[in-house]
């Protein structure tokens, strides 16, 4: 095995409770009944192995070793004479983290279960609703003469009173929310046009530009365009 | 049957919706009971079994949806280039935590699988999958999480009732 190949399995492990169970499957032990002294070595062996090929120990990883010392040197002590002896059995030392492993472990078989449920739905394809407009029926029995008096009429008033429109203040925050959950909708590839769909106005447009530039600096999406004022093409950056 | 004039109400109306219909919706569109659209769906599907159809009528997130068969899968493949969109392993261990024990905090979550999750966390928001539903009466006023519909859709089940039960995953304790 090339030691590239063994570096990305040792990066492989999502977390310390991941690697602990790897390897009392690996050395079939009984969870209920873990040989520390053993699960320890192997488990420092690891995170030498780790620092050898330079990989990042994160320090969730150290936190289980300095547990795994304790509960180690917990059990090597010897026990303290029993004060009282209707006190009942002292607790395992090892306990909670059997708890932990067991909890952890029930999580990763549904895990399991959620990834097998996906991949036989992902055999039904489905389209994408359709998007119905109503359809405005013309008003029925309007004359030339009808309109010419409602104008009049309008006219008329003089339009003295007016009231100020607040205009709708768009956040970049807000596009870059509508920009990413659109790109999603639509498989990862969006035309700049189709991210306009709030208020259509001049500061929306601007505020969506703003946040397509945030976002490709942060590098979660590309953009294509063909020539000068062509359409502009969002894709997610995976 | 009583109503089977109203199979192709039915078959257009989960056409042009696309996504999955609640029951109580389609009932009350066709004016029947829901008890009625639930054997309408059951007629209409059983008649799109044979062979010659390739369309299939699922129950899923609560409703009913218009799909393509499963068996048919590979030939609707060729249409397009599909993304693959498959969730990491991280992402549905933590799934899991939420469909089963929510409403729950990103500490809760963190403390069952010793790692910290910040990121697939806002990647699960972000794909809808999970959404925040409120805050927990704590110390901070961390955020809850919990599933959503497209979590539902995704998985292909018709509600959270349908997950096997915790309890069947622990291991035999060895004598």
């Amino acid at each position: 095995m090339t030691s590239n190949a063994y570096q990305i399995q040792l990066a492989a492990f999502e977390g310390p409770l991941a690697l602990l169970l790897h390897l009392i499957e690996k050395s079939q032990v009984d969870i209920y009944d873990i040989p520390i002294a053993e699960l320890t070595e192997q488990y420092l062996t690891y995170l030498a192995a780790m620092e050898e090929f330079n990989i990042d120990v994160a320090s969730d990883f150290l936190v289980m070793a300095a547990t795994l010392l304790q509960i180690k040197s917990r059990l090597l002590l010897p026990k303290p004479p029993q004060a009282l002896p209707d006190e009942g059995e002292e607790e395992d030392p090892r306990q909670e983290l059997v708890n932990r492993l067991l909890e952890y472990r029930k999580f990763k078989q549904m895990a399991e279960h959620l990834a097998e449920l996906s991949e036989q739905r992902d055999l039904y394809m489905t389209r994408t609703p359709q998007v119905i407009t109503p359809v405005l029926s013309l008003p029925v029995g309007i004359t030339v003469d009808l309109l010419t008096k409602a104008f009049l009429a309008v006219w008329e008033s003089g339009l003295e009173e007016y009231s100020i429109v607040n205009r709708e203040e768009i956040s970049i925050q807000d596009k870059i929310h509508d920009i990413l959950q659109l790109l999603h909708k639509y498989n990862g590839k969006l035309e700049f046009s189709e991210t306009i769909i709030r208020s259509g106005t001049k500061s929306e447009v601007i505020a969506s530009f703003l946040a397509l530039l945030e976002l490709i600096k942060l590098q979660r999406v590309t953009v294509q365009q063909k020539g000068n004022f062509a359409a502009i093409y969002i894709l997610l950056k995976e | 049957m009583f109503y089977g004039h109203l199979k192709s109400h039915l078959e257009a109306l989960l056409f042009a919706s696309g996504d999955p219909v609640a029951a109580a919706k389609l009932a009350a569109i066709l004016e029947i009971s829901e008890e009625s659209l639930d054997l309408l769906a059951a007629q209409l599907t059983a008649d799109m079994a044979s062979n010659e159809r390739g369309l299939t009528i699922v129950r899923v997130a609560e409703g009913y949806q218009l799909c393509t068969k499963p068996s048919l899968a590979d030939v609707v493949a060729k249409l397009v280039q599909f993304q693959d969109h498959r969730l990491s392993m991280a992402a549905l261990e933590t799934l899991s935590i939420i469909a089963f024990k929510q409403p729950i905090t990103k500490q809760e979550i963190e403390a069952i699988r010793g790692v910290k999750i910040d990121r697939v966390l806002s990647n699960l928001v972000e794909r809808q999958l999970i959404r925040e539903l409120g805050r927990k009466e704590a110390i901070g006023r961390p955020i809850l999480y919990g599933t959503t519909l497209d979590f539902l859709k995704c998985l292909g089940l018709n509600s959270l009732k349908e997950l096997p039960p915790l309890v069947e995953l622990l291991p035999e304790k060895q004598p």
